[in-house]
């Protein structure tokens, strides 16, 4: 995020704060599909995305006041839904499946099977990650946060954002290559 | 199997987090270790799948949904901003001006009512309203966030609702209540100068706990169900519930 969208942002919080709840549509308008896919990421469902998205929208707005300015707002919200997130997904029973039901509405027809395998065996692994390893892959790699964003999100340090990282890689590498996807890393 | 030096640096030169020194350490690596090289190409080949994964649009109709529970919200309870500093001051202010004044009450009540000495718990006598009980029906909601742990007591008798906040630790945190002034009135202390019976008629109140402890106390109106949602701020977490008070 620039000066320019960080000015913008403080000005429609400025303007949401002196009562002009209207204003905040640009953040919403602004950040929607970073913050959806964010969450769409960690539940892997759309309808549950779509709802824990409007929430976390909403919980931004009652809690401006709490806003720091000279913070980013994609940060904060960012922080926000992934709060939800990973409270959404512990409310979750242990033995409840996690579906990766979020094929775009707009899918391509010509999508290949191919395609699709790839997008269901990284959905299959980063599902098995704890919320943690989720979190970071999530906004390192879908988000392209850097390291020190992703510690201002999730109010870690720089250090533990790296050691969780290179578990997560770890783990993703380690569980697609042990579920037969060896070919596909080591041969590529 | 490589060194963990081997997995950090290759891992950084995927984010792109490599110095100059720390490339060429890899490059030396790279050079002279077979498996170090297999395991870059797997990194490198895991880091092109995921972002192969292509963004996904969110719902056509979201900015709208989002903006009408907005603006729902702001008709339903109207949201106060208000400066945060001056509100924690004056808030502190009365707090402890309450506290002084309630425990002057229960020490005069302790030593001319007799009666009442035995039956004050120790562990509740230090006379602020947050240890004060109403006999009823009692419940208990945790609060869990990454940060925020505690739990709410919910005590309900008659037309009476307490809410007891307890959290763990120390730190600063915000307890905010949203509910329909046509269902509960807000019953802060009375007798307290600069602080009207009801100046949150509104219905949204934000007290902050002191010593890890908070009140709220509700009136009923009228014999409907009641609800209060709650929202609690610590930094940057949030917890959430919202307490349904049947008929």
């Amino acid at each position: 995020m620039n000066c320019t969208t960080d000015n913008e942002d403080n000005e429609c919080i400025r303007r949401c704060l002196a009562g002009d709840a209207d204003a905040f549509e640009g953040l919403v308008v602004r950040y929607q599909r970073p913050v959806f896919n964010v969450i769409l990421r960690m539940v892997q469902n759309r309808e549950d995305a779509s709802e824990l998205c409007q929430s976390a929208f909403l919980k931004a707005y009652l809690n401006l006041a709490a806003f720091e300015t000279g913070r980013k707002f994609f940060s904060w919200i960012c922080r926000i839904a992934m709060n939800d997130s990973i409270n959404f997904l512990s409310s979750r029973r242990p033995s409840e499946p996690v579906p990766a039901d979020y094929q775009s509405s707009e899918a391509n027809p010509a999508e290949t099977l191919e395609a699709n395998e790839l997008k269901g065996m990284i959905d299959d692994a980063i599902a098995l990650l704890s919320p943690e390893h989720r979190s970071v892959i999530v906004l390192r790699h879908f988000t392209q946060c850097s390291y020190e964003e992703i510690a201002e999100t999730l109010h870690i340090p720089e250090k533990t954002v790296k050691s969780r990282l290179f578990d997560a890689r770890r783990t993703l590498r380690d569980r697609l290559v042990a579920r037969g996807y060896a070919r596909r890393l080591s041969h590529a | 199997m490589p060194e963990p030096r081997t997995f950090e640096l290759i891992q950084s030169r995927i984010d792109n987090a490599l110095d100059p020194a720390g490339r060429a350490e890899l490059d030396a690596i790279l050079s002279s270790d077979d498996e170090a090289r297999k395991l870059d190409a797997d990194y490198g080949r895991l880091n092109e799948l995921l972002e192969g994964v292509p963004a996904e649009e969110p719902p056509g109709s979201m900015v709208e949904a989002v903006m009408a529970r907005v603006r729902s919200e702001t008709r339903n309870a109207p949201v106060q901003f208000v400066d945060r500093r001056s509100e924690r001051e004056r808030r502190r202010s009365i707090v402890a001006r309450f506290g002084l004044g309630l425990a002057a009450v229960l020490a005069a009540a302790f030593v001319l009512v007799p009666s009442l000495r035995n039956s004050v718990d120790p562990r509740h006598a230090s006379g602020t309203m947050i240890e004060q009980q109403l006999p009823g029906t009692t419940r208990e909601i945790p609060m869990r966030g990454s940060q925020i742990s505690g739990t709410i007591r919910v005590t309900t008798a008659g037309d009476r609702v307490a809410l007891d906040f307890a959290f763990d630790g120390e730190a600063t945190r915000d307890v905010r209540a949203a509910f329909d002034p046509a269902q509960l009135s807000i019953e802060l202390p009375e007798g307290i100068a600069g602080a009207p019976a009801s100046p949150f008629g509104a219905g949204f109140v934000s007290v902050e706990p002191e010593g890890g402890r908070a009140a709220l106390r509700f009136v009923r109106k009228g014999e409907g169900a009641a609800r209060v949602s709650l929202s609690v701020v610590q930094g940057d977490d949030f917890f959430e519930t919202t307490i349904e008070l049947p008929k």
